[in-house]
């Protein structure tokens, strides 16, 4: 087992301890970007429901994915306009790929 | 037929059955550097103590060609054997026959093995490799699974069961040495996982490999879905042979007691670091404290913030819990949670009492980790040191904060002996943390606010930054010095009883999981 023996400063509520710290500890945590509209899964488009510059609401279908057997309905989780949408049906998209962006 | 030749067919039949799947599939097995099922059991049992069953069983499927097809013990060893003089049940999946796949009678099998532990109430020890389902018998090898994981739950905390995975242990497979105490793996023999790469290939596109998704590695440092790595399967046996050394056959059994012995080094009052800050290896006061330093980890390479395994004290077992301030200032998570939890209902379930060492500066701080469910994770903890009705002697060696100082074995949580030493600061945070909140006007409305800050901290840690506030109101029960530690835990234990929470009527408590 490799042993990781260097030790960094961590603070914890304002006091600094000089100890181990995984290199994975410092990945940022980032909000979700709600108007980014990425593939949970990859799969093939089946069909585009919308087009840029339409007014959509929360819950709106904006395309359908084919994946694990299964038509998964892609909804519009904030209301806006789109923008962009850089998908079109029978197109294979990998995980996390943009399908669609609002504003 | 003479009884000579009766005798002879048998020794015929015997000796093919021996062979598996025979030497051209045992000769592969051991090119992949793996010993086969039958030196497996030879090497893990004591010299001629095994006692085989149901070596002649076949199988009775007859779909797709299997009614021509023999398969010697239906690619499982099974029977009783001793393991320094004890008996254990054992069973050993043999990769050679059909890939050691299960159906019914492979099943059935271990299934009479497992009963047999269960009645006899020995511990269970079942080795792994197998490449899953026999799919020519369909839904039967479902029942099969379906019949192990029963008895895994069944005979949980009745008999310690332990798995060894020397192989392939894919899908519902998985699930058997998941639900028991201890999983055993061996660098690049061992794979585990519910789905393997080709599959994560095909449905997600992600190329990823056996090694890396599901490997020894893997599972004792990412996934904790093992407890215990080793090198080579033979190094993986000797770890059993001294776990079991540990550990009682059974729930109403006593652990074996052994000879008491001193420490090989005692310990010196200055065996932690004078600035409070500093890391130190726990493991080292473990051993200062425990019989012959003898200190088995469990789970040594996951969740390395917290120190579990087992020791003994005046010769008898005892499992250790400690903050480790070496790895990320001993601080509680999500996973440290979840591998001391675990291990604590272990040792409450076998009657293993339970020493607990505190030096941890409060729960980990972070969106992570409360995305991750810290709170869930966290209150397990809580609830496996409240539930348990083992002796309970905790020592605050140095910091005990917050939740952190209540959930490590505290008075509160009812822990039979709280000692302390006199660098204990027990507190509901740290003098720095608690200074720019308590003082946060002050040092906000001062001239210098960075030497009055320095002056609050100060003034803090005078005044709580020890364990005479908590000793006072009687929290902590005893005070001494680190040298004195084991005669003092020795006592502890020697007059600590079992409790009785008065709840037996009770079905069973609802653990966060």
């Amino acid at each position: 087992m490799p042993v990781e023996n260097e030790y960094r400063e961590l603070n914890i509520d304002d006091t600094i301890y000089e100890t181990e710290v995984p290199s994975s500890f410092h990945k940022r945590w980032t909000p979700e970007d709600e108007k980014q509209i990425n593939a949970f899964i990859p799969g093939t488009v089946i069909e585009v429901k919308t087009s840029v510059g339409s007014k959509v609401s929360v819950g709106d279908i904006l395309l359908i994915l084919d994946a694990m057997k299964m038509y998964n309905e892609i909804v519009a989780p904030i209301a806006g306009t789109v923008e962009v949408v850089a998908v079109s049906a029978g197109e294979r998209v990998e995980k996390n790929q943009l399908l669609i962006r609002l504003t | 037929m003479s009884i000579k030749s009766r005798l002879t067919e048998f020794g015929t039949k015997v000796q093919n059955l021996f062979k598996g799947g025979g030497d051209v599939a045992q000769e592969k097995q051991k090119k992949r550097g793996k010993l086969t099922a039958r030196e497996r059991v030879d090497e893990i049992l004591d010299s001629d103590s095994f006692l085989e069953t149901d070596l002649f069983v076949e199988h009775s499927s007859t779909d797709f060609g299997m009614d021509r097809k023999k398969l010697a013990g239906d690619g499982v060893i099974t029977g009783y054997g001793k393991i320094d003089n004890r008996p254990v049940a054992i069973y050993a999946q043999d990769f050679t026959v059909a890939g050691g796949s299960l159906g019914k009678a492979h099943a059935a099998k271990i299934v009479k093995v497992m009963d047999g532990a269960g009645t006899k109430k020995i511990p269970l020890i079942g080795i792994n490799d197998s490449g899953g389902a026999r799919i020519q018998e369909g839904v039967d090898s479902l029942y099969g699974y379906g019949e192990i994981f029963l008895r895994n739950t069944t005979f949980s905390g009745v008999v310690p069961q332990l798995s060894i995975i020397l192989g392939p242990c894919a899908g519902g497979a998985v699930y058997s040495p998941a639900l028991t105490d201890f999983v055993f793996v061996v660098e690049k023999i061992s794979n585990m996982f519910i789905t393997g790469p080709q599959v994560i290939k095909t449905v997600l596109g992600e190329d990823v490999s056996p090694e890396v998704l599901g490997g020894a590695k893997t599972h004792t440092t990412v996934s904790g879905n093992a407890h215990f790595y080793a090198q080579t399967e033979i190094e993986s046996f000797q770890q059993v042979k001294r776990l079991l050394s540990f550990l009682p056959a059974n729930c109403l059994e006593d652990p074996p007691v052994y000879k008491s012995a001193p420490p090989l080094k005692a310990l010196t009052d200055n065996i932690i670091p004078d600035n409070r800050r500093k890391a130190y290896d726990v493991t080292d006061v473990i051993k200062g404290v425990v019989d012959n330093s003898d200190f088995m980890q469990v789970h040594e390479h996951y969740a390395k913030n917290i120190v579990v395994g087992f020791a003994r004290i005046a010769g008898k077992t005892v499992g250790v819990v400690a903050n480790q301030p070496r790895y990320l200032a001993g601080v509680l998570d999500v996973n440290a949670s979840d591998k001391a939890a675990r291990f604590i209902r272990f040792c409450d379930a076998f009657g293993i009492s339970l020493l607990t060492m505190v030096d941890t500066p409060g729960y980990l701080p972070g969106v992570d980790q409360e995305h991750a469910g810290v709170i869930r994770h966290g209150a397990k903890l809580l609830y496996s040191y409240s539930e348990a009705t083992v002796p309970k002697v905790t020592i605050i060696m140095r910091k005990a904060y917050g939740g952190a100082y209540i959930a490590m074995c505290s008075r509160h949580l009812g822990a039979s002996s709280v000692i302390a030493w006199p660098t204990a600061e027990i507190a509901v945070m740290g003098a720095e943390g608690a200074a720019n909140i308590v003082f946060r006007k002050e040092i906000a409305a001062s001239d210098d606010p960075e030497a009055t800050r320095q002056a609050k901290i100060k003034e803090y840690e005078d005044k709580f930054a020890n364990p005479y506030v908590a000793a006072s109101k009687g929290y902590v029960d005893i005070l001494t010095e680190p040298h004195k530690t084991r005669d003092i835990v020795i006592k502890a234990f020697e007059f600590a009883g079992r409790q009785d929470h008065g709840n037996s009527f009770r079905r069973h408590g609802n653990i966060p999981l």
